[in-house]
């Protein structure tokens, strides 16, 4: 046990790792860990004595607290953490996607995104939204798309979430703007003139498409190779909307507001 | 993956880097292959943009978790907690590190042989100290005469102290007019003993995290260590105010 180095006993047991990261947000006593990690004393006490042993944690009072070496490390191995719990989407997600597409500073904060879904409409919607993304749209408090692609749920979903008064940010493509004025000039200077939406265009959204609401983050990427299937990769956590939030700002500093 | 982060490497200069031999690297790059964090082409490995992505986010980690394993008993005793963040995150550039333990009998009397021999040939140095250390009143007087570009940082009260001595007083104004001597008052709540940097060595004396007669240096050499220190000092000076009643 000795010789196990100090980047093992982080990062080699699950439970371990769990441990540490309870620990983050405080000291705990014995029972809290145990309850925590759902198991009996002595598998509990097996791994707080490692970490004791090489100092990560400290016990005072019967209080187990992060030591300065944990206070240093432990947040750190909790991004790492978190960017492997993004990068285990389904389907593998990740490593078929187009990463450039995602502006370098975000895609540096990857790991924020955490644990998603994976959601396909069914063939006969193939076009369309899935059925979880549009359960998922029902009960929103606001809603912004950043897109480069043309989707149906504009000129019908959105436009109604519209009417009804929720607030609404569209950031597309000059293409995806100037199809919806021409196709469906209504509903484009509808968007307009509604005080309740912002509509802007911008030069370059490389991905396909993101969605934002304060219940969600929604992304469609294209395929390293340019492909393009239709799916929404879903995280519902606070940093994954977060993470969202500040996509938004991002692409709306680089466009153009539009105005009726 | 954290040589790749340099850039792209053949294989045989991984096993040389790495001081492994090729058939246990092998199998470890087949691995990153296999796993989509490495491509290898014609022996040239780079990393793949997850690859990337994964070290970058876990580099820190690796690096100061190696770090801290050279020495856990060391880093775990001291309060690191008035450096900033962000230089705790590069803490792994402090790199190869001696530890010196001064002897509590010589304080005040006599320098440690060892630092002043550190000290005394600088051609630059920068100190941040919270202890009274009128034992090294005569090095750092020497190095200002042969020309050392000097910087003192120390919160009001040292710099009281050093001023109530008639014979440092005398000194001061011993010095030559182009001497290069700066003194900074610096807040008196910094809770690091002491940081020096010099052109050749970076030393860290950190306060034990339990109340204890305890009085170490850690020492490197290392051009990242040396670095790391003058960032400490430089973040030390920008939350300090300067005091206009000092003539340097």
């Amino acid at each position: 046990m000795s010789d196990r180095t100090l980047l093992d006993t982080l990062t080699f047991s699950k439970r371990r790792r769990k441990i540490l990261l309870y620990l983050l947000d405080g000291p705990k006593t014995i029972d809290e860990i145990k309850e925590h990690l759902d198991c009996s004393s002595s598998p509990a006490m097996v791994q707080i004595k490692i970490l004791l042993n090489k100092k990560i944690i400290i016990e005072t009072d019967g209080l187990y607290k992060l030591s300065n070496i944990g206070l240093l490390l432990v947040p750190e191995l909790k991004k790492t953490i978190m960017l492997f719990e993004t990068l285990n989407a389904p389907d593998n997600y990740w490593a078929k996607v187009d990463l450039k597409s995602i502006p370098p500073h975000m895609l540096e904060r990857l790991g924020e995104i955490g644990k998603t879904s994976l959601y396909k409409p069914k063939r006969a919607y193939i076009f369309d939204c899935s059925e979880e993304m549009i359960h998922d749209l029902k009960d929103c408090g606001f809603l912004i798309e950043i897109s480069s692609i043309f989707k149906n749920v504009y000129i019908r979903e959105y436009i109604r979430m519209a009417e009804e008064g929720m607030p609404i940010s569209l950031i597309f493509t000059k293409e995806v703007s100037d199809r919806l004025e021409t196709e469906y000039p209504q509903i484009f200077y509808r968007f307009l003139r509604m005080d309740n939406v912002r509509f802007f265009t911008s030069k370059k959204i490389e991905f396909a498409s993101c969605t934002i609401t304060d219940n969600f983050l929604s992304l469609s990427l294209f395929t390293k190779d340019g492909h393009f299937y239709n799916h929404n990769l879903t995280g519902y956590s606070k940093n994954a909307r977060e993470w969202g939030k500040d996509l938004f700002m991002y692409y709306r500093s680089i466009s153009i507001v539009r105005t009726p | 993956m954290l040589e790749l982060l340099e850039g792209d490497k053949h294989t045989n200069e991984l096993i040389k880097n790495l001081g492994e031999s090729s058939v246990s690297l092998l199998p470890q790059i087949k691995r990153l292959v296999d796993e989509g964090l490495i491509v290898q082409n014609d022996g040239i490995c780079s990393l793949t943009m997850i690859g990337e992505l994964i070290i970058k986010q876990s580099e820190t980690l690796i690096r100061n978790s190696d770090l801290i394993n050279k020495n856990i008993k060391f880093w775990s005793r001291y309060d690191l907690s008035d450096i900033p963040d962000y230089l705790l995150g590069r803490l792994y550039e402090i790199g190869k590190f001696d530890i010196i333990e001064v002897d509590l009998r010589s304080v005040y009397y006599e320098p440690n042989p060892y630092i002043d021999k550190m000290i005394k040939d600088a051609k630059f140095l920068r100190t941040f100290t919270t202890m009274n250390q009128p034992e090294y009143v005569e090095t750092y007087y020497n190095c200002i005469l042969s020309g050392c570009n000097t910087e003192i940082l120390f919160p009001k009260a040292l710099y009281d102290i050093l001023k109530s001595n008639p014979e440092n007083v005398r000194k001061k104004e011993s010095l030559p007019e182009n001497s290069r001597l700066k003194f900074i008052i610096t807040s008196p709540d910094i809770k690091i003993a002491e940081v020096t940097v010099t052109d050749e060595v970076f030393m860290l004396t950190p306060y034990p995290l339990k109340e204890s007669l305890d009085y170490r240096y850690l020492i490197s050499k290392e051009k990242s260590a040396i670095k790391w220190g003058n960032d400490l000092i430089d973040h030390i000076k920008s939350i300090s105010e300067p005091v206009p009643d000092i003539k340097n």
